[in-house]
């Protein structure tokens, strides 16, 4: 047993992240240099700085690192829930499902005017609805299958629907309201380009609460490492903690999705990045996947930003442009992850 | 007479589908080496996974430690009960160390690291298994018997006073097989702890049993001391084999040697 915070591979990881968000603040149709940003940070920068920085850009830059710790950690909990390290929200239709709850929302609760007859604040709990929905089915479909539970099984249910909520939210896209098409891309690929802090605010206030109950669940998310009989054996309430994760998963993925939408793949690559750095079973592997997926965000925002402007690219595409790869490696290279 | 370590009554069972337990009724003594010996598919390990709530009975009440199996809780029902399945799995990232930690997690506390009593069990249970030396080697880099007795590992660092081991000598060859069962041997008469063993070696159940449950197509055929259970008659009548159980000088229990159907001496080819 490791017991030490292993510092050595979490420091680094964290002041990589603190880097990246000075540089991601400077970057932008006005270039700061790092001095004004921190500068303007601690409030003691020129006036039009603190007002480019505090309102423009780190709306943008906190969402992306909340949003990719949020969908990162969902990853991890879906792997060992369903023990498989192919598993991710994106993967398992589960982030498509929270961008189509948004969409039938969007929809169905909009006037001829194109204004929402109800409050805006209830779009989370939409997205939360559609997320559950499609982690439920494929939950369900796998375990109706009658020619045995392979692991491939549930990553095919998993895309098989994930692609059907796609089309769900393209189908919507185009009969939902006009001026929502602009957002298209949003909930088709995922973007943190219309940041506010009152998305912050939500997303942060998410994961201020998922963290303890994930906190408090981190021994029972250990012992799923182990096949189910074994789990049982050793006293784990296997249905129960199976469950319990499984809406933690659901939870921090629409959370995300209904402000950023649809961002993939970040659940798959966090999780796995972080077992190569620093290791699955040594403590602190939660927040070495959440820092990770926070620097993926992040990193995939600005980059998006840098690389043809004035044009953005919505983060999501780049963060597919890592994962895809990585899923089809994982694909090929085979379940090499049990003894 | 004591209080029996388990006890079945009327239990059926299904396993994959198919009727694996018959109205089994049974009275395990506690404090022993029970072996659960008979045919593939006789019953024997549904036996196991019933007691030990794995499987859900059809019908019939199971009783274990003195209790109705459905009232224990499953982290209290662990601290009862530690039980290695015939092909556990973990991840091969994990080291034989951590595996063993994960036995003691129905000791442990949310919030808190191990505590020096779930280090020391994890101690005793890696030394006594050999594996001390491995304690950082992670599963993938293990041999089978290695594999096999990190795995026994994790199951006594549960530090439960009764034990249910399912076919544990299947991946073993002979050397290790023995070494396991003297272990077992040893936990038995040193620390009174209780077991059951699925057990296919006839010999091993002869020479290490005090108690053997003999199963036929779903049914018990006979229960007791091993003596009085493994003669010639029943391993004819259950198995199918011509057998002869013999003394042998220099041990204390008999050996059961059998040369399939037929006579000695005449060998079918």
């Amino acid at each position: 047993m490791k017991n030490s915070p292993s510092l050595s591979t979490l420091l680094p990881a964290f002041l990589l992240l603190l880097l990246l968000t000075v540089v991601a603040t400077g970057i932008g149709s006005s270039f700061l240099p790092p001095e004004r940003v921190i500068a303007a940070l601690a409030g003691q920068g020129a006036r039009m700085d603190e007002v480019i920085v505090w309102k423009l850009r780190l709306p943008r830059v906190v969402l992306a690192i909340l949003v990719g710790a949020a969908l990162a950690l969902a990853g991890a909990l879906l792997q060992r829930v369903v023990r498989n390290p192919m598993a991710s929200p994106s993967v398992l239709g589960i982030t498509d499902g929270a961008a189509m709850g948004v969409m039938l929302f969007l929809w169905l609760f909009s006037d001829q005017a194109n204004a929402l007859t109800v409050s805006i604040h209830w779009q989370p709990t939409a997205a939360m609805t559609g997320a559950a929905v499609f982690a439920g089915l494929v939950m369900v479909l796998t375990s109706i299958d009658q020619g045995g539970s392979s692991p491939l099984k549930l990553i095919l249910y998993g895309i098989a629907l994930a692609a059907l909520a796609k089309a769900a939210v393209t189908l919507l896209i185009i009969v939902g309201p006009v001026h929502r098409a602009s957002h298209a891309l949003t909930w088709l690929t995922g973007s943190v380009g219309a940041a506010h802090w009152q998305d912050v605010a939500v997303v942060g206030a998410g994961l201020a609460l998922g963290l303890p109950v994930l906190i408090a669940n981190s021994l029972p998310l250990r012992q799923l490492a182990l096949d189910p009989q074994s789990a049982v054996l050793t006293g784990l309430p296997l249905v129960r903690t199976r469950f319990a994760l499984l809406g933690g998963a659901v939870f921090l993925t629409a959370i995300a999705v209904a402000h950023v939408g649809a961002i993939g793949f970040v659940g798959l690559v966090a999780p796995h990045v972080a077992r190569v750095f620093h290791g699955q079973f040594r403590s602190g592997y939660l927040l070495a996947t959440a820092v990770t997926g926070s620097l993926l965000v992040l990193g995939a925002d600005t980059l998006a930003r840098v690389i043809a402007p004035p044009l953005e690219l919505p983060a999501g595409a780049l963060t597919a442009l890592v994962g895809a790869p990585l899923f089809l490696y994982l694909l090929i290279k085979g379940r090499q992850y049990h003894a | 007479m004591p209080e029996p370590m388990a006890r079945l009554e009327g239990v059926s069972a299904a396993y994959d589908g198919a009727r694996a337990l018959d109205q089994v009724s049974l009275d395990l003594p506690d404090g022993k080496i029970v072996a659960f010996c008979g045919p593939n598919g006789s019953g024997k390990s549904t036996a196991l996974k019933v007691m030990r709530g794995l499987l859900k009975p059809l019908e019939g009440a199971v009783f274990v430690a003195g209790r109705r199996l459905a009232d224990w809780p499953p982290r209290e029902l662990a601290l009862q009960i530690a039980m290695l399945s015939q092909s556990p799995e973990a991840p091969a990232d994990l080291t034989v160390g951590d595996l063993a930690m994960m036995g003691r997690f129905a000791y442990r506390r949310r919030f808190a690291g191990p505590s020096p009593l779930d280090q020391a069990a994890c101690d005793a249970a890696l030394a006594v298994t050999g594996m001390t030396d491995f304690r950082d080697r992670a599963l993938a880099r293990l041999s089978g018997g290695q594999m096999q007795r990190a795995w026994v590992a994790m199951t006594l660092a549960q530090d439960a006073p009764r034990i249910f081991l399912d076919e544990p000598t299947n991946h073993l060859d002979i050397a290790h097989a023995y070494e396991l069962l003297d272990l077992v041997a040893h936990l038995s008469r040193t620390e009174q702890r209780s077991f059951v063993i699925v057990l296919h070696d006839l010999n091993m159940a002869m020479r290490y049993a005090d108690h053997v449950v003999l199963f036929d197509k779903g049914r018990v055929t006979a229960s007791g001391p091993t003596a009085q259970v493994l003669t010639e008659d029943s391993i004819s009548s259950v198995f199918g084999v011509s057998c002869r159980v013999m003394p042998m000088d220099g041990l204390d229990r008999p050996v059961i040697v059998s040369w399939g159907r037929g006579r000695p001496g005449k060998q079918v080819v």
